[in-house]
């Protein structure tokens, strides 16, 4: 550690004002070369210099406390601050007080994913990042706030294979789990999809589709009886997360939603469950019936009924302020 | 060696008390305790009747310093330094940095007394203690005085650490408990900083002061202490928990 011209009392008086807003040349801010973004795309910088241009940069950027070349690096507001430069005009920023390199990432994570706008790649690398450095996935989710069953998904999707890594900025989630799935029983077939299916057309419903398909091919009966859902217990369909809390590496997405169906049917079979009789039911209100393309995440609401717990598939619901009982499916 | 620093730049918040008796009941304790008196004032170093000087601080500040061959058990450096490095102290610092370790072997605790205000030896204190303890009290300034010293740290980190300092907490000194705006602002800083408050906190005692003066920690002072003691007793405990194994 080197204290040439060091000033303990106008260092100290920086920390005092690093709350404040100063005016910094673009020169002396660097992007974060980890920053969680990855892909930044000119035409938003454009868009975003034209109303700087016009109304000034009302956001000022993060940056880390000054490092030891008297630079400053960049921790949130990367695409603001290379619209200044582009404007040419000094960039309004507030140095963070502490710089934990670690936390920075989780709140970038959160900044830009709160915005909905990360692709699936850029999780996927944050999620594999964040458990490779021994952080769990309960305590990820927890920082994020986002569910730990979708992030044990992305967390699956680091070892997906190549060719379907390579799809991940341009296809959902639940597209390149289906395809992993896919890929998992039948690795040609799924090659044969990716290569003649645009990636636009790689919807959640094609994808599954093919997982479903190569799965019937060569899985069929055995594996599907020998699944059974000993850790569910019936009912417990709100919280599907259990499940797969304790083995976080696999993406057990489609077994999830496996089980679910099964248990569904199971429930049907055994509880003829009169649908007027569901009174007294802890269902959460109904999102109606238009289950969007196929597989979409279903929260069935459960009843019990005779001292038995049973999962709603279908009901007829009369819902306060309206008029005439109708049915309501979670199909 | 564990090194707690005790640091606050406001004056009187019982710096010097809370430094005393962390050195004496680590002492009681049978530990190898150096105490480093870094207040020009050297109260701590008059209080301390039963460390042995090893005179004054300036070596550690100096380049070549050689620990001493047989350090008494228990042992205190004082500050008679008339400002020597004041002017420049960028030297100083980066010898102490070098120096300090050196202490290690032959001690199981170090506990720094700091002076108020800001300056580069409370740089020098936060920058080789392991653990600090920020005593407050609930006057007009205290919660003032909280965010100078939030902003040393942050200094000190940024510039003299490479691992940042442990903060064993904020503690209450002068406490009134019949002070409706004292239990106001306690709670408040509460609200503010969380579980880094100790749970206990030292009330207005003159006992404290009169101990210093005795050259006797509480607990010898002959004196009906029942009143004193046990919120000695229990800081102490909760600031050796909070200092564990950080070190």
């Amino acid at each position: 550690m080197d204290f040439d011209n060091f000033d303990v009392f106008s260092d100290k008086a920086e920390v005092a004002d690093a709350d404040r807003v100063l005016l910094l040349d673009p020169d002396q801010l660097y992007p974060d070369p980890e920053n969680v973004r990855r892909d930044i795309d000119p035409a938003t910088i454009n868009e975003m210099a034209g109303t700087i241009e016009a109304r000034g940069q009302l956001q000022p950027v993060t940056v880390a406390p000054k490092d030891e070349e008297g630079r400053y690096r960049i921790q949130f507001g990367e695409r603001r601050w290379r619209a200044c430069k582009q404007l040419g005009i000094k960039v309004r920023a507030i140095v963070a007080k502490a710089d934990d390199p670690a936390q920075v990432r989780i709140d970038q994570f959160i900044e830009n994913d709160q915005r909905e706008n990360l692709s699936t790649a850029d999780v996927v690398a944050f999620v594999a990042k964040e458990v490779a450095s021994g952080r769990t996935l309960a305590d990820l989710a927890r920082q994020t706030g986002r569910n730990r069953t979708l992030l044990t998904r992305y967390h699956g999707l680091a070892s997906a294979p190549d060719y379907i890594s390579a799809l991940l900025a341009d296809i959902s989630m639940r597209s390149a789990v289906a395809l992993t799935q896919a890929a998992k029983v039948d690795d040609a077939a799924t090659r044969t999809f990716i290569a003649n299916t645009a990636t636009e057309d790689m919807t959640v419903l094609a994808c599954e589709r093919l997982a479903r398909d190569v799965g019937a091919k060569k899985t069929s009966a055995p594996t599907e009886s020998a699944a059974p859902p000993p850790v569910m217990q019936p009912g417990a369909d709100g919280e599907p997360e259990k499940a797969s809390d304790e083995t976080p590496v696999d993406p057990p997405a489609p077994t999830t939603d496996k089980i679910r169906d099964e248990l569904a049917e199971r429930a049907q079979d055994a509880t003829p469950v009169s649908l007027t009789a569901v009174s007294s039911a802890s269902a959460p209100a109904p999102r109606s019936a238009k289950a969007k393309g196929g597989k979409q995440k279903i929260e069935r609401p459960t009843i019990e009924v005779d001292g038995q717990r049973a999962i709603v598939v279908e009901a007829l619901l009369h819902f306060d302020g309206e008029d005439t009982p109708r049915i309501v499916s979670w199909r | 060696m564990k090194t707690i620093a005790i640091n606050v730049e406001k004056g009187g918040a019982g710096k010097t008390t809370i430094a005393c008796h962390l050195a004496w009941i680590l002492a009681d304790a049978g530990h190898r305790v150096l105490f480093l008196d870094l207040d020009r004032q050297c109260n701590a170093t008059a209080a301390l009747a039963e460390f042995e000087s090893l005179g004054t601080c300036k070596p550690l500040f100096e380049p070549r310093y050689s620990p001493p061959a047989s350090a008494p058990r228990l042992s205190i450096y004082s500050n008679r330094m008339g400002g020597e490095y004041d002017a420049d102290y960028t030297k100083a610092l980066g010898n102490i940095r070098t120096n300090f370790p050196q202490l290690g072997p032959a001690f199981d605790f170090c506990v720094i007394d700091t002076p108020p205000s800001w300056s580069w030896i409370n740089f020098a204190a936060l920058m080789v203690a392991d653990s600090l303890i920020i005593p407050v009290e609930l006057g007009p300034f205290g919660p003032a005085s909280t965010k100078q010293v939030s902003d040393s740290i942050a200094t000190v980190n940024q510039r003299g650490r490479t691992k940042p300092i442990h903060v064993a907490g904020l503690v209450a000194n002068r406490v009134k408990a019949n002070d409706r705006a004292q239990m106001e602002m306690l709670a408040a800083i509460r609200e503010k900083v969380g579980k880094n408050l100790f749970t206990s906190y030292l009330p207005d005692r003159a006992h404290y002061s009169q101990a210093l003066q005795e050259r006797v920690p509480v607990w010898r002072l002959n004196k009906d202490v029942r009143g004193s003691l046990p919120a000695m007793r229990a800081f102490l405990e909760e600031a050796m928990t909070r200092i564990g194994s950080n070190g």
